[in-house]
């Protein structure tokens, strides 16, 4: 798993996020934030590399600068697929000890079993969710 | 938190433990972080159950905690806080877990043949185990019969092909 953000970056995020198309400068951040730019581009530069935003150069008062968004992924909508919420191992508080040969076993789960029949018996089998 | 990563997390508290897995989630956002017994008190439940309930949101990636000893009674505090795991990626890894067990379950309805006992709601026995009961439902006595599964074969195999293809 990934580091924990730090409160700079979380912080970062959320002026983002405020900022929303628009986007901001990076000069303007860092006015917000109270710190130096060496610093902040540093923070910056890994928010970037995870994915959280993006920068695109640009001049402002004839001087070239960076215009930070929030990138497009990390503000769209996130759907949880409604094939895998009705599969019961979804919501399986054993899903992670559930193994061949294990205890619940796949092979043998009753709340697959379940499953199985009612997919069979309600929708006519293959053609549901 | 990203509006939306909260929103994500809500809906997947929400499948996991329902109306409390949403309570968990807000009241952790409002307060960063929070101990069990804290957590306990608001929701007004008993301790063991909001453990319980906190470990499968662990469990899912969806909190983390850390412990703080307690100097003079030398105790352990938990402090639970959201995950900064993205919510696409606790999704992914769930659906590949689910993917094999789905198909740890395929392998094994290809690679047997089964028995049913015609009178009640039982699992199905595969060759050997109706073998070894001489056909006979262990049960109530009655024969066996031969179960049919090429439907759910059938059905393993779209789920499948279908969570392979799934962008989450």
């Amino acid at each position: 798993m990934s580091r924990r953000l730090s409160d700079l970056e979380k912080r970062i995020i959320e002026i983002l996020e405020t900022a929303g198309d628009e986007g901001l400068l990076q000069r303007e951040l860092w006015n917000i934030l109270g710190i130096d730019s060496r610093s902040g581009m540093r923070v910056v530069a890994r928010l970037e590399r995870r994915g959280f935003l993006t920068r695109k150069r640009v001049y402002h008062k004839g001087k070239a600068t960076y215009l930070l968004r929030l990138s497009k992924k990390a503000g769209e909508e996130i759907e949880i697929p409604q094939i895998l919420t009705v599969l019961p191992c979804f919501s399986c508080p054993y899903i992670d000890r559930c193994d061949e040969g294990g205890s619940p076993d796949p092979r043998n789960c009753i709340e697959l079993d379940k499953w199985l029949r009612n997919m069979k018996i309600q929708h006519g089998g293959v053609n549901s969710e | 938190m990203l509006a939306t990563e909260i929103k994500a997390l809500r809906k997947l508290s929400e499948v996991l433990l329902g109306d409390y897995g949403v309570r968990i989630i807000d009241i952790i956002r409002e307060k960063g972080e929070i101990t069990d017994e804290e957590l306990a008190k608001i929701l007004g439940k008993d301790i063991t159950e909001v453990r319980v309930m906190l470990h499968k949101l662990f469990d899912a990636g969806i909190l983390r905690y850390r412990r703080v000893k307690d100097s003079q009674i030398g105790w352990y505090s938990y402090y639970w806080y959201f995950t900064d795991e993205p919510v696409r990626t606790l999704i992914h890894q769930r659906k590949n877990k689910i993917l094999r067990k789905l198909e740890i379950r395929l392998k094994y309805e290809e690679n047997n043949s089964f028995y049913i006992c015609p009178n009640r709601d039982t699992p199905k026995l595969t060759f050997n185990e109706a073998y070894n009961n001489m056909f006979i439902c262990p049960v109530c006595g009655s024969l066996l019969e031969p179960y049919d599964n090429s439907q759910d074969i059938e059905i393993l195999k779209k789920i499948i092909s279908r969570l392979k293809n799934l962008q989450v």
